[in-house]
Order: structure tokens, then sequence, then C-alpha cells
């Protein structure tokens, strides 16, 4: 047999014993003990029949041989006289007395050699087998039982009493077995029958007790099957014992009570709660407020008649669907699914609460306020479980809110601020102040003759006027200030950032007084008639909190008392040292407008000189000699100019001036080759005929173009920089030159720089003053060499005022200088020495 | 050897030499089967035959053996009174003139007498050998063994062809 065949039969036997495992699992309680019942009682019965079949089968033989035994040793004994005597007769006598033993069947008596002395044979002769001739091996052995078929002989020997113990003779017993064969037999049968009885009986009891476990179990499994399927609540077993069956049927009857009565809690709790689920759809169903919830996979579950209403969801099968499932279904209302999935996002991302505002854009087209709150539900585990979106329309509050936020704040009539949001924007100005370390100033204004109207005009009218002044005091301030109404005629101004000087400060809040006032003072037409009107004005400058908001409101009130006092139609400071500044500014001021036609301005000119010492040049500067204040600082006449406009006039005499005094040295062989260079201010530039201005003064004056340079600020060309660039290229096409002055103080955009068609790079004063000592201005001062260096651009320093500034300056690539090393800026006579100097 | 000596021949009388020698055996045999009161005190089994003359060599031959640890020695007697020591006294045929001499002389001694058949008074003999058929058998007189104090073994009274 193969390793495959031996192996195949082996897991054949396991599945055998598998199969039998399970069919015997699987077998019913009942016929599972009967089974095994039958098995152990059946097994018992056959291993006693067994046993008893052995023990008689042995025990008769051992007593049919202990009885050979005995009866040789006493027919020895008695025989062994006769033998002595050779008295055959006795011996024959002696061996016919096993007559009476039933299973000898033959008795042989031999002597010492062998020789047969007598034989008794019972009739018939029970067997085949004679012993006849066996003497010599039957002589060998002194005692032995030898087996046939049927036949057992016993031999015996018989010794002699003498004390030689001479062998005497032998005797052989045959035992005749059948009998005892038969016998078995018979008991054999009865132990069979009795075995079977005992086995049908005991088989019986067995069934008799395992019916008395089987089947209250099978009772009760039936039972168990019955309320499990039908669900009747209502079955129990009726076994009652007080065993561990009866304690199993008495548990399985508390067990079915308990359900029970959990069943009722249930159905109580289902009908408590499909109540409650009622009242609370209801509820949700009543509410005003648009509420949807949703599942973990944003689909939409619940959505409540106000939020059907709102999205015109009666129609649209929407339940379980996705936001972009809607938004497919629903165009009308894309962008709002859109966005909710975005604002969902932002919820679980929160995991919490959010809320916000949303406009959402109703069926009837209205735009609607909603405050929308959005919490995310998670499970145990953290996965999203759902989602509650609650809106509620707010639209109204919305409205309200600005409603009531303009009647708080603002004036009705002129929908000015109003004195609310005036102190409120004061508080906040005075800390932007802290702050910006800068000034601001409240200006009071107070129509004067304003009761006047009223009164001969009507209200109405007045209140046209008051209209009117609203809108002209907003046209003339900046972004950022305020302008307000207190209440009747009175307005106020509140102007931030003016400046950190407290003088230029009050200056330039006097000049939009000027400003306001004259705004004001231009003629009405109001209801066909025309109407001229003047205000007084009040003036207190306020820096950080340095006076209380109160404060400031008072002082400004008096300073405008003091204007009408002083007799209206006027300004006045509340600080007598700002009304003084003001007032010698505007002295200034009309002097300065007189300055040009009393010829009191000059032109000074400062030398500019290359590395080998020569005249290359000089910068044209502006002074004022006014006739009692002296000579004027440009620092304080230029910028009250520029804010004048007068800047324009006094630009354009500058201009003239230069190129008379270009034509001028043209003559002189030392001065000829110079080249002239004018500051022009902003203003003058982005006059829209610059270019035709400066064609004018140069053809009236004859000279070489190429002698003249136009110096630009930063701040200039950056303020409109395609302006600049036209007029710039015009201008180079006459061949007038283009020198950035004060390079480097202003954000310089490189691209600008590359756009801009300059001639020159002037380093300011300001880097040049330190250029020893600070490290950062050597740096700028080297970047802006290399940088007019890259661009094609020649480079000049001005400020030079030592040696050591100067050689710094060579060594790093500038080599053009002005400053007062070479010479300070002096009137046309005295310069043409200094150049002298520099031929 | 006795067996063989009884052995061969048989139990047979083919001759008297092989007749004597059936008896020797016979006699041994008997005091096999006989216990005397008073043999602790002697120093010998002794087996004693009346006869005239040297008997027969077959007797002789039984000294050597044992009885009761006691060695066996054979003697001829001539007279009664020299019985007096013996075990067995044997009688042969020829001696049984003198038999009632010896009954009177060794009465109730514990003697075994063993006679060959004779026509003389049974009662004086307690044991006498016959003849029949070829084959020797016995006659024992139990009442005389009795009264000799020999205790003569039931064995050997079944096998006796009477007794008496």
């Amino acid at each position: 047999m193969s390793v495959q065949n031996c192996s195949a039969l082996l897991a054949g036997c396991i599945n055998m014993q598998n199969n039998f495992r399970n069919w015997y699992h699987n077998l019913n309680l009942r016929n599972k003990l009967l089974l095994t019942n039958l098995i152990a009682t059946g097994f018992a019965v056959l291993l006693a029949v067994l046993s008893m079949s052995a023990f008689l089968y042995f025990s008769t033989q051992n007593g049919m041989v202990n009885q050979a035994r005995n009866l040789s040793k006493i027919m020895a004994e008695n025989i062994s006289p006769a033998i002595y005597f050779d008295d055959r007769k006795t011996m024959d006598e002696i061996l016919r007395g096993m007559r009476e033993v039933p299973f000898i069947s033959s008795a042989t008596l031999y002597d010492a050699q062998g020789t047969k002395l007598s034989t008794f044979q019972r009739n018939p002769p029970a067997l085949p087998h004679e012993i006849e001739g066996k003497a010599d091996s039957l002589a060998a052995l002194p005692i032995e039982n030898s087996f046939h078929d049927y036949i057992l002989d016993h031999t015996h020997s018989i010794f002699s009493g003498t004390p030689d113990h001479a062998r005497l003779g032998t005797l052989v017993l045959r035992i005749n077995l059948s009998d005892m064969y038969q016998q078995l037999a018979f008991q054999l049968t009865l132990l069979i029958v009795v075995g079977i009885a005992g086995f049908a009986l005991t088989s019986r009891m067995l069934l008799y007790f395992q019916k008395d476990i089987s089947e209250p179990i099978i009772q009760l499994t039936k039972l168990m099957h019955h309320v499990s399927m039908q669900g009747d609540l209502t079955a129990h077993s009726d076994i009652q014992r007080t065993d561990e069956i009866g304690k199993l049927a008495l548990g399985f009857n508390h067990m079915i009570f308990e359900i029970l009565k959990i069943n009722n809690d249930l159905n109580d709790s289902k009908v408590h709660f499909y109540a409650l689920t009622q009242r609370l759809n209801a509820l949700i169903e009543a509410i005003p407020d648009a509420i949807f919830l949703k599942d973990g996979e944003g689909r939409w579950l619940v959505a409540n008649e106000s939020a059907k209403q709102l999205f015109q969801l009666h129609d649209i099968p929407w339940q379980g669907k996705t936001e972009m499932e809607l938004a497919d279904l629903h165009p009308g209302f894309r962008a709002m699914h859109e966005k909710c999935v975005e604002d969902d996002e932002k919820a679980w991302y929160a995991r919490q609460l959010i809320m916000f505002e949303e406009n959402i854009t109703a069926a009837d087209g209205s735009v609607r306020n909603y405050d929308v709150r959005k919490v995310p539900v998670f499970s145990k585990e953290g996965q999203r479980e759902g989602l509650v979106i609650i809106g509620r329309e707010i639209t109204q509050r919305k409205k309200d809110e600005a409603d009531i936020h303009r009647l708080a704040y603002y004036d009705m009539l002129t929908q000015l601020p109003n004195r609310r949001l005036l102190l409120d924007r004061l508080m906040q100005a005075l800390a932007a102040s802290q702050r910006s370390q800068h000034y601001g100033a409240l200006l009071f204004l107070d129509l004067d003759n304003f009761k006047a109207l009223n009164d001969t005009r009507g209200h109405d009218v007045g209140d046209l006027l008051l209209i009117e002044i609203a809108q002209r005091l907003n046209a003339i301030v900046r972004e950022g200030d305020t302008v307000g109404r207190l209440g009747g005629d009175e307005f106020v101004l509140m102007l931030e950032n003016l400046s950190a000087d407290a003088r230029e400060a009050a200056i330039h809040a006097g000049m939009v007084s000027v400003k306001a006032r004259e705004a004001i003072a231009r003629p009405y037409l109001l209801k066909g008639i025309e109407f001229t009107c003047t205000t007084s004005i009040g003036v207190s400058l306020f820096f950080a909190h340095q006076e209380s908001v109160d404060d400031l409101l008072r002082h400004a009130d008096l300073a405008m008392y003091q204007a009408k006092k002083d007799g209206r139609n006027s300004l006045r400071f509340f600080d007598p040292a700002m009304q003084a500044a003001l007032d010698k500014h505007s002295a200034l001021e009309g002097d300065l407008r007189h300055a040009l036609e009393r010829q009191q301005l000059r032109l000074y000119y400062q030398i500019q000189v290359n590395s080998e010492g020569h005249a290359i040049g000089a910068e044209a500067l502006l002074r004022w000699e006014h006739p009692e204040r002296g000579l004027v600082s440009p620092a304080e006449f230029i910028p009250l100019a520029e804010e004048t406009g007068l800047i324009v006039p006094i630009g354009l005499w500058v201009l003239q001036t230069a190129c008379a005094q270009i034509n001028h040295w043209s003559g002189n062989p030392a001065t000829r080759d110079l080249q002239l260079a004018v500051n022009v201010s902003a203003r003058q530039f982005r006059q829209a005929d610059f270019v035709e201005q400066v064609q004018q003064v140069l053809s009236t004056s004859g000279i070489n173009p190429v002698r003249l340079k136009i110096e630009l600020t930063e701040s200039l060309v950056l303020d409109d920089v395609s302006d600049t660039i036209t007029k710039m290229r015009a201008l180079k096409a006459l061949g007038i030159s283009f020198s950035m002055d004060d390079f480097g103080t202003g954000y310089s955009s490189l691209s600008y720089l590359k756009l801009l068609p300059l001639d020159q790079l002037k380093i300011d004063q300001s880097f040049v003053r330190d250029l020893a000592t600070d490290a950062n201005d050597a740096a700028i001062v080297q970047a802006i060499i290399t940088m007019g260096r890259t661009f094609g651009l020649n480079v000049i320093a001005e400020g030079v005022e030592t040696k050591a500034q100067q050689a710094f300056l060579e060594l790093h690539g500038c080599h053009a200088f002005q400053g007062y090393l070479f010479g300070k800026p002096v009137p046309p006579g005295q310069f043409e020495e200094i150049v002298s100097h520099y031929a | 050897m006795l067996l063989a000596l009884l052995a061969s021949p048989p139990n047979a009388l083919a001759d008297t030499a092989s007749k004597n020698a059936i008896e020797a055996a016979f006699l041994y045999n008997f005091a096999l089967f006989t216990q005397w009161p008073n043999l602790a005190a002697s120093n010998s089994f002794n087996i004693c035959v009346l006869a005239e003359n040297p008997f027969d060599v077959a007797f002789e031959r039984l000294n050597g053996k044992q009885i009761e640890n006691l060695p066996v020695r054979t003697r001829i007697v001539r007279t009664p009174e020299e019985a007096v020591n013996c075990h067995i006294l044997f009688v042969p045929a020829s001696g049984h003139r003198a038999m009632q001499n010896i009954a009177n002389t060794l009465k109730d001694a514990p003697i075994l007498i063993v006679s060959e058949v004779n026509d003389y008074n049974p009662n004086d003999v307690m044991i006498m050998l016959g003849e029949e058929g070829g084959r020797i058998n016995f006659q024992i007189n139990h009442s005389a063994t009795q009264r000799a104090g020999l205790n003569v073994s039931s064995k050997l009274l079944r096998l006796a062809r009477r007794v008496y």
C-alpha cells in the first residue's frame, strides 16, 4: 500500500470520525441520550456475558482438572497396593470406579515400564482418539494435562510409599469436555438471554429516566422556539420540579416575564417616543427659523416648513440628497448650495457650533439676511454623524439696526454724523493722534444770520440751506476727515493727521477753515432766490490726550464765539500762539503774493565741480529778500507757495531768470560751458502746458537747451509716472537734461528708474553728511553710485563739506560734487568770482 | 530391585525360583502396609524364614532394603523360639508341621506370621499366601493381627482374597 493510499485512508478515518462527531453533535437530545445509554449498556452487558463465559469456561475446566487430579491422587493411593501385589482385578475394580464420574471417558493404568496394566472405557467410546502406544511419552511426564479437541488427558504418576519413592506406574484419566462445552453452551445461551433481558430492562429504565430529563428540555426548547418565532410572551413552562431542570424552567419563566416587562416598557417607550417625535416634528415645523438636519455625508434628512419655503423645496425630492445633487436639481439655488458645502466643512473642521451671517436670495428675488448656525454632531469614535443647521432671518433686524444706527449717529436732515458719532470719532482721533504723534484740529462752524433766514424764508428754506452747506463741506475735506452737524446751524470739521508740528498743523487747519468759509460764502439758489451766507469758525488743535473731548469742543466753541465777536465771517484759534502763527502765516502769504511784482525774489547759484576741480555747472536756488524780515528760508516760503499755488508763477520766473543767466554766461568763456540746474515743483510740472512754457522760455532767451538741466524729486515722478515720462521725453527732445534730486530718500522703484529718461542721479546731502560715521549711509551711497553706473547715469553728490567726503565719493566712482567745500549758493556776481577759482 | 523383580516376570509363577522371588517381594510389600508397635526399639527390620536349610537367594535380596528407616535383615530360623525377634516370620509349606507350635509359642507376639497355604488351621497364621490361575494371592487373619498389636493397612485388607 502506497503512502498516498495510507494517508488517504487516514484522512478518510479522520473524516469519518469528524462526520460521526458532527452527526452526533446534531442529534437531538433524546436520541443522543438514547444512543449513549444503549452503547454504554450494551457494552456493559457484552462485557458481563463475555467475562461470565470466560469465567464459566475456565472454572468448569479447572474444576474438571482439579477433580481429575484429586481422583488421580485417590486412585493412585488406592491402586498402588494393587500394583505392589500385581492385583489386576483390584486395578480393574478401582478403575471401574470412574464409572461414577461422568466426565471421565476413560482411565488407564500403566506400569513403570509403560505397559498397560488396566483400563476403564466408558461405553460407548466417547471419542475417536485412543491413547495407545504412548507409554513412553506418558512415562516421561509426571503429571500432565494434554488437550485435544474435546478431550483432556490427565496423567498422574504413581510412586511407591517406600523411602526410594520408586515410580510404580502412570494413571491417565481422559476427561471428556463435550459435556462441559454443552453445559457451557447452555450457560452461555442463558447468559445471553439474561443479558439481552437485562439490556432491554436497563434500556427501558434509562429511557424512562432519560425521558425525565430530555422531555422537559425538549419541551422547553419548543417553548423557546415558539416564543422566539411567534413573539408570544404569554407562554410559560408548566414544569414543576426542584432539580436543575425545574430551575431551568423556572428561570425560563422568569426570563420570559422579564422580557415581557422590558417589552412592555419598550412599548411604552415607543408610544412615548412616537408622541415625543410627533411633538418635536410639529415644533420644528412650526419654528419660523429655517431648520435643516443632515447626516454625516451631508445628505439632507430634515427640512422644516420655513426651510422648504425659503428654498422652494416643495416640488423637489430633496430628501437624502447632498448639496451638490441639490445644486443640479435646483439650479436657481446652485450658488447657495455650493456655498453651503463650504460652510459645512468649516463647521466640521471647527468641531463646534459656528455662527455667521449670510445673504440669501429668496425665490422672489429679494435678498434676505440670515443668521446661520451650524452644529456638527460627531459619534463617539469622532466620525461625522450629523449636522444641524438653523437659519434665522434677520433682514428686518438688520434694517432696524441700520436705521437705529443712522438715527443714533447721523443727523437726519443732512445725513452728517451727529454729536454722538462725532464725539466717538473724536475719541478715536485722539487715540490715533497718540499713535501717529500728529496734530489734528477741531473746527467749529456757526452760520452768521441763519436765524434771520429761518425767520424770513421759513424753516424749509433753512433746511435746504443746511443740506447744501453739508454737501459743500463734504466736498472740501480730505478723505478721513469728518464733517458733522451738532444741531441748528452748528457744524464741526474734524481734521486728522495734519502735522507733527503744531505750527504747521495750525496753518493747515487755518487753510481748511478758509476753504470752508469760502465754500459757504458762495451764493446759494434756494427756491429760486439767491442767498449768501457767512460763517464764523473756531479752531482748536488736539494732540493725543492732552485735552478731553469735552474740553476740545468747549475750546472750539469758545474760539468760534471769539470769531463772532470779532465781526463774523472770521476765524479764531482757541490757542493765541496758534492764532499768532496763523496770522503770521497769513501775512507771509500776503507778502509772497507781492514778492514777484515787488521783485523781492532772487536766484542764487551754487557751484558744481568735477574731480579735476573744474567747474562743470551750478544749481539755481530761490531766495526771498523780505523788506522787513530779511532773507526768508526757502523751507518756509516754498511750501507756502505750493499751498497757495503761487509756486506756478514763481516757478516760471525761476525758469526765465535761469535762462537769462545762462544767456549771460554764454558770453564769458569761464561760464559758457556751465550747465545750470533748476528745481521744478510738482505743481509746476503737472501743469498741462509745462512743456510749452519751457519751450517758450527757451526760445525767448535763445539759449542752448543743453545748458539747462531740470531737477525733479522722486515723489513728483512717482505721483504720476506716465505723465512724467511723457513730459520728460518731450523736454528731452528739446535738448534739456534731467537730474533726479534727493535720490535715495523716497521709495524709488528701479523699474521706473529704467523707464525715465534721466541723465543724472543726485545723492541727497543727508547721506553725504554722515558718510564717515554711518556705515548704512556709506552703503547707500555706494549702492546709488553703482546703480547710476548700471543705468548709464552720471552721479553727483550734494552737501559735500569735507575733503574726506569727497575722497570717499571719488573712491567709489562719484566724480561730481556740490557743497560748501566748493562754494555756498551766492548771487550771480559772486558766483562768477567763485567760478574763476575753478577754471 | 524389587520392582524389576516384580515386573519381570510379572506376577506369574513360572517356576519355583520366580515364585520365591514373588513371595519375597510380597513379604516386603506386607511390611510396607503394616505397623509394628515395637519397631522403634529395634535396630533392624528382621524378616525370618522358618526353614531347615538356607531357603532361597530371593529372600536374601531383601537385605539392604529399608522399612521405616530400619535396614532389612533376613535370617533362617529353625525353631519358633528363634523367631522372637523377628518382625515377619515366613512359614513356607515345608514348615507346616511346626505351625501349631509356632502359634502357641509366638501367641500374640507382634510378629506378622505369613505362611504358604496348607491344610492347617488358618487361625494360626496371619497372612496366608495362596495361588490361583498362576498368580499369588493372600488371605488376612485380621483378628489375629489385631491381637498381636499389628496394624494392617486397610489397603492391604482390600487386596486380600479373604479377611477373617
